[in-house]
């Protein structure tokens, strides 16, 4: 999906006669977007943009290893071997001895010569790596100018991990000008530096820069234009974690010591095999715990009770992301945790004052077929809501800049369910956002126009497919065996002409390790294109 | 009687015939029946019969086997019983009872049967249904050059017959069926063919002696008649000679005198030597062959054949020849034969008949008739051309045509009015226009650029032009004539006359043909005052995304600069904008870039102001920012020309040479440096930048190295910057502030400064105020996880000792141990309890989350 991005300058942190200005850029091609004020508590701050950083660059997507000195380590081996095999009787095998050292002595020799130079130039690429910002930003985080907050938004390179900074307006103050809205700003990893150079001693002053508005548009120079081809699922990914926010979550707060202990925990142990989940066991009324898998560590949050009516267990995946939370805990009063289910996206609200941190973790931190079919997309059915109801409840929306839906339901003259169903298919097509801390819908157009949802609703078509085949109850599950490496499902799916026996191996995690279907999809691809619509709706079905 | 027997009765009688020299052939008495069907088709005068006889001789001496689809495997087709129950198949007297029937539907059969089947497939196609099918080799008869297909083949069955056929037509004059027999003579090489004679002897049927033997034997026929005079002797021989096809010469190539030459051979051949190259001086027959028959393709332009005066009174049999014959070298000496002795035979001839041999399939015979026409009917005795026919030959639809008459009409074309040069110019356009004929079209072109070429100005004109530029596609077969075309126009198109302007030549540079590319710069060069170029052209031009343009465009410039001078004001702000436009086309841009502006007008922008030579240096295309630190030496900017933090900015630049102009304009200004300003300088990747900063640092005296510069260095990202920061604090410390500096380094979100921050706060007087104020720098270090765990080390012994020596402290700090007593550390957990506990001992009143017991 491309995205334009235009820039009048580079976004700047200066430390010039004792201050410090934090300016960012906006992107011009948006409608005007802008804020001006000095920040009451730099530190907090500071920490708090590293924070975010660390998640916008955040990538656990396992990285094969590098085997390519280890393959030249084995090749002179295998020639060192053919040479002893030949026995040093023989002619040839002597010469290549004698070869094969005169080569390890230019080898030495071209290093040596060669070494200052292989050594600048690593650090050259080291450089551009951490420098190029287009190995580290998919797009470029968001910001939002609202009358009580200036929040900032990012996603993750590895598509998990969601990222939102709110700074209340409190935090600032001398405020000169504002425009209410949102845009992108120009972020590099450059500025990572400079943040890290503010200072409480130093006054720092705020800004979304306004000048780039001033000139009309055309003969404008710009600074930066970007086209960039934004991935569909990274797209999918955000909408998917930041659209779980309207969804029930059951909710509790956790101590900055109770996570501490948890990324300590993590740290020093390595899991080799599944299960490796959180398993967050809730009672009402007692104490939350935590079993931290496959050790069945039990960690007992005792300042966190649950207030919930039904016993329940939830089990969350990619718990490693939980350290991006590390560097705010210092500056957290408390941590909120929101889960929303088994396998869904939770969400964890740091209080830092007058700051606020949101991370929102999706399912699982690998986005791939093994996990297909566990989350959708969940919009308002289309049949709730008419594209000129949704339109009314957006332009409210401009309007006020955070509602609840049910003063929305009131100030448009809509049922509630409508606006809800309205409001939530706004969610998916990035104009809106739901505010975990406050409870209310904000406005927020992530993007120049509203993302096409029919596009970004499914990863595949076949997991389309695996939803319409369980709605219309053509799915059965036959029998679960558990087994050593995890659950085996049988089942039968009716389809237009006949009946497949898909048949699914979980592992312990819940992802699917194994499967097998009778149908034609199956039989020319093995699983090499993820599994077919059958498996997917099995699962679903299996977990519902 | 057995089969065997059969055979051994036939020949015994054949022996005993030869050895009484029996000539039994003589009393043309019919042997072997015919089958009856077949008999019943000749008395009912059936034209259908000599398809039956082909298909029973195919049957009877083929071994046919077709593809059954429905059994699933090859089965032989046989012959209908009836026939079986009347035939036998090794006595192949029905031939010769065919022959002496007398019917001339049956000689015509025996002449189709005897002759060879170059349409055997054909053959095949038409008498049998199955689409598969296999022919026996029993049906392929050798040669020299290969194998022919006969359906009566020289072997034990036939032979006899096939003799006894010849001796009787020759004795009857029947003159097709011994030329058919002369023709298999002359080429047939024996077979495999061997009986074994009723004494037990093998020998072969057709043996090469017998063919040597027979082919002799023909010519002693032939030559004999024609010593005579008989006019039998041109009846036989033009029969003889209808029968050689291509096929019996092979096709050689020799080189000599320096050039490769193309042509037939006919060594193997005698009869047919000998009636055309009886009395020639270059071929010669040996003993058993002729030595060296090799005759070009276009044939010989000279007579050798044996008893020219009886042919040349013949002219109507050489006509014949000439019309019927296959083979090209029967035709050529007809024709040679026909040009010197029988001129007046050949002015008779119909034009008519000309135009249709125009159109003969064969070569020969279209060559030969298009050179008579082109001597004999364009130009008229009357001295008028016949234009109209001219006009045809041109543009025939044969190639060899439209070039032979080219060729004549290169050499006439000054005698040939104007109007019709200039029609015939007309049409070549047209047709090349049109371009649907490709060989018509590519033929044209070498007709305009060589005759036509002095005509083509009348029609050269931009309308044509662009007409041509505006219809087809590249890739079509006729597009290289078409853009040959194009490139004769421009070179004779009058640019002042028809006021071309140098927009409507624009699209012409870009072509990918080199000839018309090259015949436009031509144009531009020689005409540019009159073709109109403005800013607009220019522009254009430059935007033009390919390279040969792009070279173009330098050297026109180049050679043009004084022109190009007025254009400057409104041209160079167009080209950087351009050259900035990341919409605009990367070939356009880096042309501009490294050409336009970088070179040719490059010292026009001398004037060019800071502000855009800053916009590229911040640029993020490498290339930019090489051009802006070029322009940057060009303007020579003063230092005052630059805000402190636009040098910074530049000295962090990725181009070395930037940075170094950045250093160098700071170094001016040093007097107006500021700390901050020393710390932002230093605060870069870049070794050279970083080094030089931290070198002038070292360098700096005592009092200029201020705790402020200290404080800022410490502040720094880089490692080795607060190392150095490090140095100067431990070389200063008498001078700075503890306090300050503590307060400082604790809001560091680095380790060591963090642990630096622990070991000044041991030497420090502490508050209450105090530790709240740094309740924030304990809690980074308390919950730093898995790490830092000498700084946690430090801060715990830090703090145990506050605890026991003022109250305020250890009540400041009850609320941070209070958040971190469940730290399931082990070491961690037991520190906070004890120090709490401490703390609850010693303050009682202070409120803990320990109950003590």
């Amino acid at each position: 999906m491309q995205f334009q991005q235009t820039y009048a300058k580079a976004s700047n942190i200066s430390h010039v006669g004792g201050r410090t200005l934090v300016d960012f850029a906006p992107d011009l091609g948006r409608e005007p977007t802008f804020f001006q004020g000095r920040i009451k508590d730099p530190i907090r701050y500071r920490d708090a943009m590293i924070a975010l950083r660390d998640v916008v660059v955040s990538d656990l997507n396992v990285k094969p290893k590098d085997h390519r000195a280890y393959q030249e380590w084995v090749q002179q081996q295998y020639v060192l071997d053919l040479i002893d095999t030949m026995g040093t009787e023989s002619g040839e095998a002597a010469r290549m001895l004698l070869i094969r050292q005169r080569i390890q002595e230019l080898d030495r020799m071209r290093a040596k010569r060669m070494g200052p130079y292989y050594k600048a130039r690593a650090r050259y690429f080291n450089w551009l790596y951490h420098n190029d910002p287009d190995a580290w930003f998919v797009l470029d985080p968001v910001i939002t100018v609202a009358p009580d907050q200036v929040f900032f938004e990012a996603f993750s390179l590895d598509e998990s991990s969601y990222g939102r900074l709110a700074v209340h307006s409190e935090l600032f103050d001398d405020v000169k000008d504002f425009a209410y809205g949102t845009t992108n700003i120009d972020f590099s990893d450059a500025l990572l530096n400079e943040i890290q150079r503010i200072r409480s001693y130093r006054p720092t002053e705020f800004q979304v820069d306004p000048s780039g508005f001033e000139v009309a548009t055309e003969g404008r120079e710009v600074y930066k234009e970007k086209k960039i081809d934004v991935p569909v699922s990274w797209i999918r990914g955000f909408l998917q974690v930041q659209s779980a926010m309207t969804m029930p979550a059951v909710t509790f707060d956790v101590k900055p010591i109770d996570l501490y202990n948890l990324c300590t925990f993590l740290r020093r142990h390595k899991e080799r095999h599944s299960p490796r989940s959180l398993k967050f066991l809730l009672k009402p009324g007692q104490p939350v715990q935590v079993v931290i898998e496959p050790w069945n560590e039990v960690m007992t949050f005792s300042d966190s009770v649950y207030l919930g009516d039904t016993e329940q267990e939830i089990r969350t995946w990619g718990r490693r992301r939980l350290f991006l939370l590390e560097r705010l805990l210092p500056l957290s009063r408390k941590i909120t945790v929101n889960l929303l289910g088994t396998g869904l996206p939770s969400f964890y609200v740091a209080d830092l004052g007058n700051l606020s941190f949101t991370l929102g973790l999706s399912g699982w931190t690998r986005n791939d077929w093994a996990g297909a079919g566990n989350f959708d997309l969940l919009i308002g059915s289309s049949a709730q809501v008419t594209p000129e109801e949704s339109k009314q409840v957006f332009s409210k929306m401009k309007w006020k800049k955070t509602a609840t839906a049910e003063s929305l339901a009131e100030w448009t003259g809509l049922p509630v369910p409508t606006v809800q169903a309205a409001l939530r298919q706004l969610c998916s097509a990035g104009r809106v956002m739901f505010d975990l801390e406050i409870g209310r819908y904000r406005l927020r157009e992530l993007t120049r126009d509203p993302l096409p949802v029919d596009q970004l609703r499914y990863a595949n078509p076949r997991e389309e497919k695996a939803k319409k085949l369980v709605q219309q109850g053509h799915v059965s599950l036959s029998r679960k065996e558990a087994s050593a490496s995890g659950v085996t499902l049988y089942g039968s799916v009716r389809t237009s002409n006949r009946s497949v026996e898909p048949q699914v191996v979980l592992d312990h995690d819940g992802r699917i390790e194994q499967g097998e279907c009778t149908c034609y999809f199956y039989k020319q691809n093995k699983l090499m294109q993820g599994p077919c619509e059958h498996m997917m709706a099995l699962v679903a079905i299996a977990r519902d | 009687m057995a089969d065997q027997e059969k055979k051994n009765l036939m020949l015994a009688q054949a022996e005993r015939e030869f050895a009484t020299h029996y000539t039994w052939w003589e009393k043309e008495e019919p042997k072997a029946p015919l089958p009856a069907r077949i008999q019943a088709m000749l008395n009912r005068n059936d034209p259908a019969v000599i398809d039956e006889l082909l298909k029973f001789a195919f049957l009877l001496n083929g071994e046919v086997q077709v593809w059954d689809y429905n059994k699933g495997g090859w089965q032989k087709l046989s012959l209908p019983e009836e026939d079986m129950a009347q035939l036998d198949p090794q006595d192949g007297s029905w031939l010769w009872t065919l022959y002496v029937s007398g019917h001339p539907l049956a000689r015509k059969a025996v002449r189709k049967l005897l002759s060879y089947q170059s349409d055997i497939y054909d053959l095949q196609r038409r008498f049998f249904e199955f689409q598969r099918h296999m022919i026996s080799s029993k049906l392929q008869v050798k040669w020299r050059g290969g194998r022919r297909n006969a359906l009566i083949p020289f072997d034990a069955v036939y032979f006899r017959y096939v003799k006894a056929i010849f001796k009787l037509a020759e004795k009857k004059g029947d003159a097709e069926t011994w030329a058919i027999l002369a023709h298999r003579f002359d080429l047939e090489r024996k077979g495999n063919n061997r009986l074994q004679t009723a004494s037990g002897q093998e020998v072969e049927i057709y043996s090469d002696k017998t063919h040597y033997y027979l082919r002799r034997r023909c010519w002693r026929y032939l030559r004999e008649l024609g010593k005579a005079g008989n006019p039998a002797y041109i009846r036989f021989a033009v029969e003889t000679l209808l029968q050689y096809e291509e096929l019996d010469s092979r096709y050689v190539s020799k080189y000599e005198n320096g050039e490769w030459l193309y042509g037939k051979k006919y060594d193997h051949l005698w009869l047919f030597n000998h009636l055309l190259f009886h009395r020639s001086q270059t071929f010669k027959p040996k003993r058993l062959q002729w030595e060296g028959v090799f005759v070009p393709i276009d044939g010989l332009d000279r007579r050798e054949e044996a008893f020219p005066d009886l042919w040349d009174q013949h002219a109507d049999e050489l006509w014949r020849l000439f019309t019927k014959a296959s083979s090209g070298t029967v035709i050529s000496f007809a024709w040679t034969a026909l040009r010197h002795g029988n001129r007046d035979y050949l002015n008779r001839v119909p034009r008519e008949k000309w135009m249709n041999l125009l159109d003969d399939e064969h070569d020969q015979r279209n060559r030969a008739a298009l050179a008579w026409i082109l001597e004999n009917y364009i130009l008229a005795g009357n001295g008028k051309a016949d234009l109209a026919l001219l006009e045809k030959l041109l543009f025939h639809i044969d190639q060899t045509v439209r070039t032979k008459a080219a060729d004549w009409f290169g050499k006439h074309a000054q005698q040939l009015p104007r109007e019709f040069n200039l029609k015939i110019t007309r049409r070549i356009i047209d047709i090349i226009k049109d371009g649907s004929d490709y060989w018509l079209a590519t033929g044209c072109i070498d007709l305009l650029r060589s005759h036509c070429r002095p005509f083509v100005s009348e029609f050269a004109n931009m309308a044509l032009i662009k007409e041509l530029l505006k219809s087809g596609n590249r890739w079509y077969y006729s597009y290289g004539a078409r853009e040959s075309l194009l490139a004769i126009l421009l070179e004779e198109l009058d640019v002042e006359q028809q006021g071309v302007t140098g927009a409507e030549l624009l699209p012409l540079l870009s072509s990918a043909n080199n000839e018309v590319q090259q015949q436009t710069e031509v144009l531009f060069e020689k005409h540019f005052e009159k073709l109109k170029l403005d800013l607009d052209f220019l522009l254009a031009l430059i935007k033009t995304p390919n390279s040969r343009v792009q070279a173009f465009t330098t050297r026109f410039l180049s050679d043009r600069l004084l022109w190009v001078v007025p254009f400057y004001p409104a041209l160079l702000p167009r080209l950087w904008e351009m050259m900035l436009d990341e919409n605009e086309n990367a070939l356009v841009r880096n042309y501009i870039r490294d050409v336009l502006l970088g070179k040719l007008f490059f010292e026009e922008l001398r004037e060019t102001p800071i502000s855009q030579v800053l916009a590229l240096l911040q640029h993020q295309e490498h290339a930019m920012q090489a051009f802006g630190a070029q322009l940057l030496a060009l303007i020579e900017p003063k230092p005052h020309d630059f805000t402190l933090q636009q040098l910074v900015d530049l000295a962090h630049r990725p181009l070395a040479e930037i940075r170094a102009a950045a250093r160098q304009m700071l170094e001016k200004l040093r007097l107006i440096w500021s700390p901050d300003l020393l710390v932002n300088v230093m605060e870069t990747d870049w070794d050279d930048t970083r080094e030089w900063a931290m070198r002038i640092v070292t360098a700096l005296p005592t009092d200029e190295q201020t705790p402020e510069l200290i404080y800022g260095l410490l502040d720094t990202a880089r490692r080795d910057i607060r190392a150095l920061a490090m140095e100067l604090i431990d070389r200063h410390l008498t001078r700075l502030d503890l306090t300050e500096l503590m307060m400082r380094a604790s809001e560091s979100p680095y380790l060591e400064v963090q642990e630096f921050a622990l070991a000044l706060g041991d030497q420090l007087t502490w508050t209450a105020q105090r530790m709240t104020e740094l309740e924030l720098f304990f809690r980074t270090v308390f919950f730093r996880v898995h790490q830092g765990r000498r700084a946690k080390n430090m801060a715990f012994a830090l703090l145990e000792r506050l605890a026991l020596e003022k109250q305020e402290c250890a009540e400041a700090m009850v609320p941070l141990l209070n958040d971190m007593v469940r730290n399931f550390g082990r070491q961690d957990f037991e520190r906070i309890v004890h120090l709490l506990t401490q703390i609850q001992m010693r303050y009682p009143h202070i409120q803990t989350p320990l109950t003590l017991e």
